[in-house]
């Protein structure tokens, strides 16, 4: 009877490393990465959950993990596995996420990702191979490489007081409320190996369970760049590697902390965040608009940013698709700024308006800065109360309004590029009036104004029809 | 048949680990090359036991595999 052989987790050629020896790793003889996927393969196997396993493979010497488990794999960028671990297990709910990572990947370039995504308490299950040196690119110091330990970049030796002491992850890890599992284990002999299973077990049991976020360090040999034989490399490990990480469990249990799932924000939320408790009728013409490329600049504090959204949010009502771009220097408040808002029935692609059809211009500098810009055929529209000067070009049609004196006189001179909406609704036919009068109350944030905005636009539209309509 | 181990030739990579663990000295380190170049490791029935401790400390996938004695006479 067979009573142990190669997990059926593995594949039964590893075909993508090609070759001649298609059935072995690529690894170094006497590589712990080997027993790491041996253990990790049979209790996949032993638990039944072949199908349901994704494995988030480094940057490292195992950056080929996806060679040898018929599972789901994903390579991911160096250090990143947990954070792509993080997306897969929030958004697939009955998937087991395994992050496969190296002690350069894990805690040198990927500090912040591990940290972060076991503060939260992901549902994934971390592997951590700690062999103290990295690995693929010729033996650098690690993170986790000894004191006194000789490496490439410490010829003589790894000082602490030149490089600081190696990094203990369970330690640190164990610091975090969120962690269900914390665990170091060691390859260093069959009976350590044996134990190291039962952590990895417990890892996965965990993420079956839907526990947490479960970590296991695993002390393990490089024989090739510790340059010593496999026998004497696993001895090694035992006398140097565990006194300084000792082999023991940190953590089992529940969570502290209960985990929120992320889930999708419900109409009635979605409805209060954005102040539309009110249903508001809407009329939908029939025909098809041309796509409007319109923007507004002026100086900051002018109601610019705020205009454009109320325009998009006008375009939204009436059921087109629609694009807003802000645009504006550090200062936000003191300079200029500018918003772009795109108004189609087709597929919005790029939400950069460079070349204008519509233009409303509320102030001098915008006017100078953007006339030029203008589509032939287009509209600028002038703040006359700002700007003194006419339009140059002839091939486009101006309108000019004192939009900030009509808005001061409704009582709310910053609301000046409400008027020029409102002038564009007239002037253009895309959006009416009455869209802008219902959008109002929903897009505007201080709602003690809403009155005064109002205002600007009913004195916007007499203002335009008594002057502009004929034009 | 007895308690056994199977090496597979080509998949032993010589870091002679197994050799080390067995605790009834049932592997030795054999003469011959594979095509890899590897002296790979042979099974000398030495009183094997099955424990499996080749096993797990042996890196490669497919290079053991372990055979319990269950009872039946021959393969
Ligand atoms: C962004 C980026 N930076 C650096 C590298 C180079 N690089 C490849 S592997 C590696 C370190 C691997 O060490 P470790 O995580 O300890 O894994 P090991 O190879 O020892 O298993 C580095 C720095 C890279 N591939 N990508
Ligand atoms: S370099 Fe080290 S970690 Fe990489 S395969 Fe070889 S022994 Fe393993
Ligand atoms: S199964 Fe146990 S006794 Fe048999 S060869 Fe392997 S280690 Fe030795
Ligand atoms: S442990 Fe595996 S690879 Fe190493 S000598 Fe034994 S059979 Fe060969």
């Amino acid at each position: 009877m067979v009573k142990h052989t190669k997990p059926k987790t593995f594949y039964e050629d590893f075909v993508r490393k090609g070759g001649p020896g298609e059935k072995n790793t690529h690894y170094c003889p006497g590589c712990g990465h080997g027993n790491v996927h041996k253990l990790i393969a049979e209790v996949i196997d032993e638990l039944g959950i072949q199908d349901r396993v994704i494995f988030c493979s480094p940057v490292g010497c195992s950056v080929f993990a996806y060679y040898y488990f018929d599972t789901g794999n994903i390579q991911c960028a160096h250090g990143r596995a947990p954070a792509v671990g993080t997306g897969l297990a929030r958004s697939l709910e009955n998937s087991i996420i395994i992050s496969y990572q190296g002690d350069g990947d894990l805690a040198g370039i990927g500090m912040g990702a591990i940290m972060h995504a076991a503060n939260r308490g992901e549902h994934i299950a971390v592997f951590f191979v700690n062999n103290a040196i990295y690995g693929m690119t010729g033996g650098q110091m690690a993170p986790t490489t000894i004191v006194g330990q000789k490496t490439l970049t410490t010829p003589l030796g790894r000082s602490a007081g030149r490089d600081g002491f190696p990094l203990t992850m369970c330690e640190i890890i164990n610091n975090l409320a969120a962690p269900v599992f914390i665990e170091r284990v060691s390859l260093g002999n069959a009976a350590r190996i044996l134990k190291a299973k039962k952590a990895i077990k417990q890892a996965l049991v965990n993420q079956v369970e839907k526990k947490g976020f479960s970590f296991v360090e695993i002390l393990s040999p490089c024989p090739i760049n510790w340059k010593m034989q496999p026998i004497e490399a696993r001895k090694w490990l035992i006398d140097k590697l565990e006194p300084v990480f000792p082999v023991k469990n940190f953590r089992n249990g529940d969570s502290q902390v209960k985990y929120d799932p992320p889930r999708p924000v419900s109409d009635e939320e979605m409805k209060k965040l954005f102040n539309l408790e009110k249903d508001i009728s809407i009329k939908q013409k029939e025909e098809h608009i041309s796509e409007q490329l319109v923007k507004l600049a002026g100086f900051g504090g002018q109601g610019v940013l705020s205009g454009g959204i109320l325009l998009a949010n006008c375009a939204i009502a009436e059921k087109h698709n629609t694009s807003w771009l802000p645009s504006y220097g550090p200062e936000m408040r003191g300079g200029t700024a500018n918003a772009g808002v795109i108004i189609s029935d087709g597929q919005i692609g790029s939400p950069l308006v460079d070349n204008p059809n519509f233009f409303i211009a509320m102030n001098g500098p915008s006017l100078d800065s953007f006339e030029d810009q203008v589509l032939p055929g287009g509209t600028i529209l002038v703040n006359s109360s700002l700007i003194e000067r006419k339009v140059n070009r002839s091939d486009i049609k101006t309108l000019y309004a004192p939009l900030t004196e009509i808005a001061q006189q409704a009582g709310a001179v910053a609301a000046a590029t409400v008027a020029g909406i409102t002038m564009y609704a007239l002037s253009t036919g895309i959006i009416a009036v009455d869209t802008i009068r219902q959008v109002i109350p929903l897009s505007i944030k201080r709602k003690a104004l809403i009155d005064e905005n109002l205002k600007v636009v009913d004195a916007a539209r007499e203002y335009y029809e008594k002057n502009l309509a004929k034009t | 048949m007895a308690n056994h181990v199977v090496i597979s030739d080509e998949r032993c990579k010589a870091c002679r680990l197994c050799i080390e663990t067995c605790p009834t000295h049932s592997l030795e380190q054999g003469s011959r090359l594979n095509k890899s170049g590897y002296q790979f490791t042979r099974f000398v029935q030495n009183g094997c036991t099955a424990c499996g401790l080749c096993f797990y400390m042996c890196p490669e996938p497919e290079a053991i595999t372990v055979i319990k004695d269950d009872g039946k006479s021959g393969e």
